[in-house]
């Protein structure tokens, strides 16, 4: 299992879009993955527990992939936690 | 039915009432049959047979919103289909299977209460959150819930996508999601309950040239589905009780209208912008979004010189990101292309606050925290707009961005220091609305690369007048002599800065106002899209020499009066010169 701690900077944190984007992220993986934030964990693939967190930009968040792919994954989650938020 | 005059013209049609079916909870445990509403809810067989009730549902209400995904991609925009994919994944996902499940097996609920009593939590769960964004989301969860609820108990969703051919819609109130639903080609008329001019279901009918009446109160009540009504937006009013003879006159009455507007438009589509002797003149059109501006294109409008963005931001239920809000300039650009395209920067506050911009209350709104000190408040709300002009510019569209409410070069300079590098050549004017902008023309013009000015508020902060107070609406005098002066230096000094002046106020729409801009010196003119035929009419009769004469009548009038007589003068009486005799 590898975890990382992020700080997301997306400036629409993990509004219904880029949530629902990382969901479908994470459903393409076979890890097992989750996302917590002051020390509550959900899975990964639940979209109205990770709103329900209410990531904002400038939060950290902690990453946890374990899984056959769990190094792709961790890379591809960043991103979308990281991106800029323009979509280009 | 009275209500209030939202939106003009005649509609008139069979009536589609858009409101949520009321679905019975029932009571939690085995007995739930009655409520006290007297309608009947699901009687409980058992918990595999409420299960699989939900599974049901989850089906149709997924087949529903995929439907839905794909009409709002077509019709909106790909950012506002991705919000209702959110939607969808909601219903599909794990989350609402498990609570449902739980409550079906443990708390001998039926279906439809174990949804709503999920969706119902979740919702006030987001509603403690801190940021206020989530705080929002609570009204998605219930609507997602209420409509699970729905699928489960009638198998369908009521889908005001498909609408019968003139349609009356009749609601309580039009919510920004029911109006991203609605097939618009098919609505002859809108009245809703709640609401006034400001409110959603005016905006939109506005925009679209869509007869609307709101704030009638018991009108649900009065009326039911397929009833035929006429709804009049002059006047306020709502026929309920109208027989066929009449509402085939009314529908006579409003072909021929359409008819003829049909004639005024390809008058106007066609006409070009020249005086009697042939000298030119620029006009635009003022607009609220792309549908607009393909209406100010048809009729023959030389450009954008007013996009009010406060429009486009109220249709959102936050601040759209920079993506949305680039996709609505570009669809304006691409309309108009080549023409230009000014933007306003979002002029919200004092009579137009924004629902979700959290706006203090102010003693003295007009004199408060409106226009560009709004957004100097906010400076990322400022950047992404700036960000989202300037993305459409490096495309290489003309746009370019108008600054509301300015009273010094430092709120320009602020503006143009958000300019991203790749887009350096974006045009950034003022808008001049306030006394200071008048007297400090020339500072402004400096630091400018256009000026349009908006007379309603200029108007307004000149004579000191509120143009929303009826009793002292004769005291608000577009010919006032302070007014003309006003407008007269503001056109001097940008002349002499070497810059163009528009104007994109009210003044502009109307002939005789108009030609008093022209003669005072005016580069452009920004009307509504509706008087573009009668200026072009009224225009085309007069020779710009004779302009010469009025501005010195303009300027030497000792009162409103005399100078408005003076344009006057001017005005042909008929302006319908597509109107075959």
């Amino acid at each position: 299992m590898i975890t990382q701690e992020i700080e997301v900077t997306n400036p629409e944190g993990l509004h219904t879009r880029p949530a629902n984007a990382f969901v479908k992220e994470v459903k393409a993986f076979a890890s097992a993955i989750t996302i917590a934030k002051n020390g509550t964990e959900v899975p990964g693939k639940s979209l109205l527990k990770i709103m329900k967190l209410g990531i904002v930009q400038g939060d950290t968040v902690t990453l946890s992939c374990e899984g056959s792919d769990e190094s792709d994954a961790m890379k591809a989650l960043v991103t979308i936690l990281q991106s800029d938020g323009t979509g280009s | 039915m009275t209500g209030i005059a939202s939106s003009p013209g005649v509609g008139a049609g069979s009536v589609f009432v858009l409101h949520e079916r009321e679905v019975p909870l029932g009571r939690t445990g085995p007995n739930a049959a009655s409520e006290a509403s007297g309608a009947t809810s699901h009687p409980r067989r058992g918990a595999e047979s409420e299960l699989e009730r939900f599974t049901i549902g989850q089906r149709v209400a997924a087949t529903y919103y995929r439907g839905l995904v794909e009409r709002v991609k077509k019709n909106v925009g790909a950012d506002e289909a991705e919000i209702f994919e959110g939607h969808l994944e909601i219903i599909t996902g794990d989350d609402i299977a498990e609570a449902v499940e739980a409550a079906i097996f443990e708390e001998d609920a039926i279906a439809e209460r174990a949804v709503i009593d999920f969706t119902e939590q979740t919702a006030k769960e987001f509603e403690e959150l801190e940021s206020e964004y989530f705080q929002q989301r609570a009204g998605d969860i219930r609507d997602i819930g209420r409509r699970l609820a729905e699928a489960i108990y009638y198998g369908s969703i009521t889908d005001p996508g498909e609408l019968p051919e003139d349609s009356v819609i009749v609601a309580e109130e039009l919510t920004p999601s029911a109006t991203a639903r609605l097939d618009t080609e098919r609505v002859a008329a809108i009245a809703t309950e709640k609401g006034g001019r400001t409110s959603h279901a005016a905006i939109l009918a506005r925009s679209l040239s869509i007869p609307c009446v709101t704030g009638i109160s018991g009108l649900i009540g009065a009326v039911r589905t397929g009833q035929l009504v006429l709804v009049d937006g002059d006047r306020g009013l709502v026929e309920t009780d109208v027989s066929r003879e009449r509402l085939d006159e009314a529908k006579e009455a409003i072909a021929k209208n359409r008819e003829q507007a049909t004639s005024r438009r390809s008058w106007s589509k066609q006409a070009v912008s020249r005086f009697a002797d042939g000298a030119p003149y620029e006009i635009h059109a003022n607009v609220s979004g792309a549908t607009e501006a393909e209406l100010a294109d048809g009729f023959g409008a030389g450009g954008v010189g007013l996009f009010r963005t406060e429009f486009l931001f109220m249709r959102y239920a936050d601040f759209p990101d920079v993506d949305q809000q680039a996709a609505e300039y570009r669809a304006v650009c691409q309309t108009m292309s080549p023409t230009p395209v000014i933007v306003r920067l979002l002029d919200c506050g004092a009579d137009k606050p924004l629902p979700y911009a959290n706006h203090e209350p102010e003693d003295n709104p007009f004199l408060g925290e409106r226009g560009i000190r709004f957004l100097l408040a906010r400076e990322n709300r400022l950047r992404a707009q700036i960000e989202a002009i300037a993305r459409v510019a490096a495309d290489g569209f003309a746009i370019k961005a108008m600054v509301p409410m300015v009273v010094s070069p430092q709120e320009i300079e602020a503006v143009r220091a958000l300019v991203p590098p790749e887009a350096s050549g974006l045009p950034v004017g003022t808008m001049v609305e306030t006394p200071a902008s008048v007297l400090a023309i020339d500072r402004l013009a400096a630091v400018s690369d256009f000026v349009s000015i908006g007379t309603n508020d200029l108007v307004q902060y000149v004579l000191a007048v509120d143009r929303g107070n009826a009793n002292v609406a004769s005291y608000y005098q577009e010919f006032h002599p302070a007014v003309l002066t006003s407008i007269k230096r503001v056109v001097e000094g940008c002349h002499a800065a070497g810059i163009h002046v528009g104007v994109c106020g009210d003044m502009a729409s109307h002939p005789a106002s108009a030609l008093s801009l022209i003669a005072l010196g005016v580069d452009e003119l920004s009307a509504s899209v509706a008087s573009i035929p009668e200026l072009k009419a009224c225009f085309a009769t007069i020779r710009k020499d004779a302009l010469e004469d009025l501005a010195v009548r303009l300027l030497a009038a000792g009162s409103a009066d005399e100078a408005r007589s003076a344009a006057e003068e001017l005005v042909p009486a008929n302006l319908a010169p597509w109107v075959r005799p």
